[in-house]
Parts: structure tokens; sequence; C-alpha cells
């Protein structure tokens, strides 16, 4: 249209990406806590194979695992993908704890 | 051809009665009759009503005011101004939702892993108080207990999670197969 409608398109663009980058780190966020809730349960219940979970859930992500008392913690991190593009500084987490099943049938 | 003859109203009125003193005041090197021409001639180039007999036509003025050009200038910053606001009042929409689903995640996890918890202990397997139990389960998830019942072996709690202004509830029930 005008020249001045030329300068403020690239700006205006650019806060599209900004915006769809936040939704795409939010919707990564969910994944990531699903995906440790999941870790958790699987682990606290005694059947193992987290990690192949959690690597099918969101792929390349770390999972650690931490017993706190009659708790295990799992911890699911996994760097920041914007567009396809990893960031590698910028990680997000995701924890959960489920309880520990002692006898084994009882749960 | 009535019109022709009416008499000129509004600012062309004035104009006209303007003394042939002020015209040549205006315009010292004029030479011309006063008032044959005055409608055309001072109209289109002297004084204060220039601009403003330019923005708004009338039928003594000939010819076609020229606006080319002129309607659609500054469409852009209104445009932008207005899409950006639509995409502001987007994310400020959407960050939220965002958060609450996370937290919504959380707090059914928490949920679980309290109830859960709070059985273990109601049931017997662990020693220990359900409600403690419930609540210590729903901390590490990073949530707070709101309500335990317990009824007999079964345990139903309930947890809030803080997501962006509002506390993210969720309900779970755990016991013994039946």
């Amino acid at each position: 249209m005008t020249a001045e409608f030329a300068t403020v398109v690239p700006a205006v663009i650019l806060l599209l990406a900004v915006c769809l980058a936040t939704l795409q780190v939010g919707v990564q966020q969910l994944r990531v806590q699903d995906a440790a809730a999941v870790a958790a349960r699987v682990e606290a219940r005694g059947d193992g194979g987290s990690a192949a979970i959690v690597s099918e859930l969101v792929p390349g992500a770390s999972l650690s695992l931490v017993t706190r008392g009659a708790l295990l913690c799992a911890t699911v991190g996994d760097a920041v993908t914007v567009a396809g593009v990893t960031l590698g500084g910028v990680r997000i987490r995701g924890e959960s704890c489920a309880p520990t099943v002692d006898e084994p049938g009882t749960g | 051809m009535t019109r022709r003859h009416a008499a000129p109203r509004g600012a062309d009125f004035i104009r006209a009665r303007r003394s042939r003193a002020d015209l040549l005041r205006a315009d010292p090197f004029r030479t011309g009759p006063f008032r044959a021409d005055l409608l055309r001639t001072d109209l289109l180039r002297t004084g204060p009503f220039h601009a403003r007999l330019r923005s708004t036509p009338h039928r003594l003025c000939r010819g076609r005011i020229d606006r080319r050009g002129t309607s659609e200038r500054g469409v852009g910053s209104v445009l932008a101004l207005s899409v950006t606001a639509v995409l502001l009042a987007a994310v400020i929409l959407i960050a939220p939702l965002a958060a609450v689903l996370t937290a919504q995640s959380r707090a059914r996890a928490a949920a679980d892993a309290s109830a859960l918890a709070a059985a273990d202990v109601a049931v017997g397997l662990r020693s220990g108080s359900p409600c403690p139990a419930a609540r210590e389960a729903a901390v590490a998830g990073g949530a707070t207990l709101s309500a335990c019942v317990v009824d007999g072996v079964v345990v139903t709690v309930r947890v809030a999670v803080p997501a962006a202004r509002w506390d993210v509830v969720a309900v779970a029930t755990a016991g013994p197969p039946r």
C-alpha cells in the first residue's frame, strides 16, 4: 500500500513470530510435564522402562529419577525448540513425584 | 440558471463584500475588474480562505478538488496498530492458558500421588497417618493439599496448584481394588 506500511510489516511479522514461539514453548512445557508424571508413576509402581517411555513422549529429553522417602520423583528436561531450531542454552523441565509401592501386587 | 444569480452564502458572501481597498492590499498588482472575477481568482489565490475553500467544495468554485492519494494516507499505521493490538491480546489470553494447562497436568499428577500415598497408609502398607502422607506427596508434586477425607481405607484428596491468577484444583480418590 504505502511505504510506511512496508516498514511496519516486518515488525508485525516479528511480533507474530514471538507470539507463536511463546505458544510453542508452552506446549513443550506441557509435554515435558506430562512425560515426567508418566515416568514417575511407571517407575514408582515398579514397572520400569520409564526412559523408553520418556524418549517416546519427548524425543531427546533427559530423565533423572530421585527417591525422596516414600516418593519417587522424576525430572524430565529438554532443550527449547522454536520453529525447528533447538536452543541449546534454554531448557525447560518438568517434575513429578509418585508414591512407591513396596510390595508388588498390592498397588 | 436561477442558481447562478443567487446570492453567495457563507464564506463567499463575506468575501464578496470585501472592499476594493482590501483586495488591493491582498494583491497590489491587481489590475483586472474587482467584482467580476472575484469569486474565481480570489478564491483560489489569496487569503486565509484559501485552505478552507480547498477543503470544502463549493458550487461557486469551479473545477474538482484534487483529493487523490489523501484519503488512504496513514492507513498503514492504523493497520499495523490494530494488528499489533490483536496479537498482544492473543498473547495475553494464550499465555495464561498455557500456564493453566501445565498447572492442570501438574495438579492431576500431584492429586494422584497424594491420594495413593494416603491410601497406602490407610491400607497399612506404610506407617503413619493418611493425611500427612497426602500432604507430603502433594507438596513434592508442587501442589498444596486443600482437603483430605478418609473413609475407611478409601482416601479422597483435593490439591491446588497456583496458575496465572487462579488455583487449579484436582481431586483424586485412591483405595484398595474392590
